[in-house]
């Protein structure tokens, strides 16, 4: 069924239920946030009781959550190792299926947006294609480059096309121009123009749509040797592969040693999340760097240009497309990308709470997929009611999970009158607290240990001291997930429940030891 | 992957089921007595000491944990707390917990078996005077205002009132007026015929500034006080008529607001309590006004004609009028709290509790009764007895926390701890010298005083310097001295 993808160029009746539909994560992340303040002040009694009940609910969803990290980070480490190329012919020397193409068959489309990276940023991962395990010459590498991108930003990109053309199937170069009609700034008016072009492409030599897996990486994407060899694998033993978006785990590990404390814990967390979401693949939604069907991709029209979110936009594209009969597949490889970083501590910790705002912008997805799941009446309720559900709560949850839990612990007790100061729930609540808290901090260590497991080798020495130091970072979390976690996304959630739209920022990127950075817009 | 998402989603959202309202139940007093079998709300007993790690003892039966402790789980009834600790006196208390409810003992203040003093000056002292809500006190040798000093107890040090070839030297103090913050004082002396005054302050930081108004003092005052703000500008009492001094000019403003019969100062705010027994305040140029209270039937049953009264405040909507008589009224029901014989108030902003005496007991008044001790009929002001068995109470100091009392009774030095409930304990500290006062420093909880075998200044650390909050707002005035 048809349904167009935008929150955008709405009339009547979808103008008014897309507005409503905006409000609601704003609204109702900030009555939570306020009336906990107004119950604290007026009813500090009830706020206690409820503040307990929270808290419960809290640390039992994060042990949760930590038994499924540790499931999951026990898979990657398991697959790490993996070889999937022999995986691959194993599946050729079976019986042939009438559906599943030959291995030799597939190829892959990499779309690399570039508006800002040098090329420093860029050709790691370029090199990481070119040497994976997957044949290079199977793989189609396009930079989607913005008109607007500075000359030296083009000619280095140029000067890669020139480098490794002859060692891909090719390397080509779009240039997306300017405000097209219907286009906003954003990533996704830019790789879905390069994939149109990567059309052409694959009609003029004869390819088949339904033999290419496009992969729409991010500008310092460095993917695992054998992502593609992986990520071909997957492809090819899943029946419903053209109904199947391919998720790898991300890691943010190309600079991790050159950023601040506050910085590496905050990106580690999202890895993590990450990895949790992956063992539910029922629900999970694309994020970020991820892989699907060429055929998908042209079928549900590409990525919206109008939207920030492509990434996870994308699925829910396809997802109603296909009248629910899509999900995403999670891949135990790891795409690897830099932390945003800038010049000074100021500047990195500005640029992550704009990266974070942009990722938390998420939630403009919220009110297209309700509107459409009010009119796909294929989609089983059931499929609707929790897909529903989950996407309001974890952009609720995330905006609102770190302000209760910093501050609504004590609000009660500073706001206490006599009479509730009296009670035995002013005495008792804050022991059940920091017995809660007590036993979060063996999730914090959790984290920890696995963090310490994943994190790449440093460079230069006292590797040891390094790696005591980034434990005892960990306990940076409660104050840092406030500013860079909880407080972008209320920010994303009111300038939506506003009317307002976010601009694209492009996040500034910069590698320690090349001395360039990308400039930052 | 699924199945064991599922079996482990489902275990925990029964686990949450489970423990959810338990420990919401539990939060709320309530627990499972096996004995009855059958569940009873309970209350607790939350015990905080200092010096902390004091033994408790719940009836005979020692609690497992030290103080500071939450003894909890406790059903309804009578309970004697006792604390030990190596080197203190015991302290005991008979406590009535009620289900749901919690009773704080927050700042018990274990006393040591023996007081330990500390000397500050080798010289011997006839007389101290405290300078409220300053570092400062004035210590005397004689009646001679030569022999007057000023001790800081920040710095720890005495200098000589005067400078060394003041011409007030040989001046004779027979009365101190001192101001609520301490920035001057008034010295009324001379001959007895023919009064003199002389008004001291410290504009110049520690050296004192004397100034002759003897000029403007129109009859003997029954109260001076000084705003803050000009800091020169005085305003003189005298039963019927109040005056305004400015210092620097040497300006006399005389009558400048009357008949009245009581006023008190308060930010930019002048409080008259006039002869028809209205209240208003104006600014200090008289240039607005506003009339606070008019209720000829409710004052003429308050305020006496024949008195006059000195206006303070609990905070800027709670006043208190103390009269020259010793009678105690406030604002707020039942308006009257003492008829009469009060000789000082000390008031803490912060927990609303205004401390009085008579010359044989301590009372203390709660503007903030909670709710559970509302009732249709009750009183917005609860008034408790603190000490009844005094033969001469004079000075009285709240501490910083309003948990403490420190006073003076004849020549003994007393400390009072204002239990939440049942009686309240009174340690003697120490005896001082006749007829001389003493300062309490909230900041370094130590009492100054003169030691009565040899006169020279002596403290004692009451309280420890942690339990002090330092935003406590704390006024003091002793009109009955």
């Amino acid at each position: 069924m048809e349904f167009n993808y935008s929150r955008h160029n709405l009339k009547g009746k979808e103008r008014f239920l897309e507005r409503g539909l905006e409000i609601l994560p704003g609204a109702l992340s900030w009555f939570i946030i306020i009336g906990v303040i107004l119950l604290s002040v007026f009813k500090p009694l009830i706020a206690s009781v409820l503040m307990i009940a929270l808290f419960l609910y809290w640390i039992l969803r994060l042990l949760y959550m930590n038994i499924f990290l540790v499931l999951s980070y026990a898979r990657l480490s398991a697959e790490i190792d993996t070889d999937w190329m022999r995986r691959i012919d194993e599946i050729d020397r079976m019986k042939p299926q009438e559906e599943r193409p030959p291995s030799g068959a597939i190829y892959h489309l990499v779309i690399v947006p570039v508006i800002n990276e040098m090329k420093d940023v860029l050709e790691p991962g370029i090199l990481e294609i070119k040497n994976g395990k997957f044949p290079a010459k199977r793989i189609l590498v396009l930079i989607a480059l913005e008109n607007r991108a500075q000359e030296k930003i083009q000619a280095g990109v140029r000067e890669m096309q020139q480098k490794y053309q002859s060692d891909f199937l090719d390397f080509l170069v779009t240039v997306h121009p300017d405000d097209l009609p219907g286009e906003a700034r954003v990533k996704g008016a830019n790789v879905t123009y390069a994939a149109r072009r990567a059309k052409e492409y694959f009609d003029k030599v004869n390819i088949l749509y339904e033999n290419i897996i496009v992969s729409c990486f991010d500008a310092d994407t460095i993917p695992q040797k054998d992502y593609f060899s992986c990520l071909t694998y997957h492809f090819l033993i899943n029946p419903r592969r053209t109904k199947t978006s391919y998720q790898p785990i991300p890691v943010y590990h190309n600079n991790i040693w050159d950023v601040p404390a506050f910085a590496r814990v905050i990106d580690i967390g999202t890895s993590f999340f990450e990895l949790v979401e992956a063992t539910n693949p029922a629900k999970l939604v694309t994020f970020s760097s991820h892989s699907l069907s060429f055929k998908t991709l042209i079928d549900v029209g590409y990525w919206p240009v109008d939207m920030i979110s492509d990434d996870s936009a994308i699925f829910w594209k396809a997802f109603l497309h296909y009248d629910g009969n899509y999900q995403t597949m999670p891949m135990y490889t790891t795409v690897s990308m830099d932390i945003v970083s800038g010049r000074t501590v100021f500047e990195t910790f500005r640029g992550i709470y704009k990266q974070k705002r942009r990722w938390a912008w998420g939630v403009e997805n919220f009110p297209v997929v309700l509107r459409a799941f009010l009119t796909f009446h294929r989609i089983p309720l059931s499929r609707k009611i929790s897909h529903g559900f989950k996407l309001l709560e974890s952009f609720v949850s995330w905006a609102t999970w770190s302000f209760l839990l910093a501050f609504g612990s004590w609000l009660p007790a500073f706001f206490a009158g006599r009479e509730f100061s009296t009670s035995t729930v002013f005495y008792i609540a804050p022991r059940i607290r920091d017995t809660i808290f007590s036993l979060s901090s063996l999730g914090i260590l959790l984290c920890m240990l696995i963090s310490l497991q994943m994190l790449p080798p440093q460079r230069g020495g006292q590797r040891f001291f390094k790696k005591i130091q980034h434990a005892f970072e960990w306990f940076f979390i409660p104050v840092v997930i406030v500013f860079l976690s909880a407080l972008p996304a209320l920010d994303a959630q009111t300038r939506l429940l506003l009317g307002k739209n976010l601009e694209f920022w492009a996040a500034g990127k910069r590698r320690g030891n090349s001395g360039k950075s990308a400039e930052i817009s | 992957m699924n199945t064991v998402r599922k079996i482990v989603f489902y275990l925990f959202v029964l686990l949450y089921l489970v423990l959810c309202p338990y420990l919401i139940l539990y939060a709320l007093g309530y627990i499972y007595n096996p004995v009855q079998k059958e569940i009873a709300q309970t209350g607790l007993i939350y015990l905080s000491s200092t010096p902390a790690q004091a033994d408790i003892y719940l009836e005979k039966s020692r609690f497992r944990q030290k103080t500071p402790a939450q003894v909890s789980g406790l059903t309804p009834g009578n309970y004697r707390m006792t604390l030990r600790l190596k080197g203190h006196k015991p302290w005991s208390q008979v406590v009535t917990v009620a289900a749901g409810k919690a009773v704080a003992f927050g700042n018990i203040l274990l006393i040591p078996e023996k007081w330990r003093a500390s000397r500050h000056l080798a010289e011997s002292f006839s007389a101290l005077t405290p300078l409220p809500d300053t570092k400062r006190m004035l210590l005397a040798k004689t009646q001679r205002l030569g022999d007057y000093f000023i001790f800081n107890t920040r710095k720890g040090e005495s200098l000589p009132l005067l400078a060394p070839d003041s011409p007030f030297k040989d001046f004779t103090v027979r009365r101190l007026f001192t101001n609520r913050e301490g920035a001057a004082f008034f010295v009324q002396g001379g001959a007895l015929w023919k009064p003199e005054y002389l008004n001291i302050d410290f504009a110049n930081g520690e050296e004192s500034n004397v100034t002759d108004v003897t000029p403007l003092i129109l009859d003997v005052p029954m109260a001076v006080e000084w705003t803050t703000q000009p800091p020169e500008t005085i305003f003189v009492f005298y039963g019927k008529q109040l005056d305004r001094l400015e210092i620097g000019p040497a300006s006399l403003f005389p009558k400048y607001i009357e008949p009245i019969k009581g006023f008190g100062l308060r930010d930019k705010w002048i409080y008259i309590l006039d002869q028809e027994n209205t209240v208003r305040r104006l600014t200090y140029d008289k240039g607005k006004e506003e009339i606070l209270f008019r209720d000829e039937f409710l004052a003429g049953q308050l305020f006496s004609p024949a008195d006059t009264y000195a206006i303070k405040f609990i905070n800027a909507d709670t006043l208190v009028f103390h009269s020259r008589r010793g009678q105690l009224l406030t604002n707020r029901p039942p308006y009257r709290i003492a008829e009469k014989d009060i000789r000082g108030v000390e008031f803490d902003e912060k927990h609303k509790l205004l401390v009085f005496w008579t010359g044989q007991s301590i009372s203390w008044a709660d503007f903030h009764p909670s709710a559970e001790e509302k009732s249709i009929f009750s009183e917005a002001v609860k008034i408790t007895s603190l000490y009844e068995n005094g033969r001469d109470i004079t000075d009285v100091f709240l501490t910083a926390d309003g948990t403490h009392l420190v006073f003076k009774d004849g020549n003994r030095l007393f400390l009072a701890e204002i239990e939440p409930q049942g009686e309240h304990h009174i340690e003697f500290i120490t005896d001082i010298k006749k007829d001389s006062g003493i300062f309490y420093d909230s900041d370094s909880g130590e009492v100054y005083y003169i030691n009565s075998e040899n006169g020279e200044l002596c403290s004692i650390e009451v309280m420890s310097p942690q339990r002090q909050t330092l935003d406590e707002l704390v006024s003091r005035e002793d009109i009955g001295s």
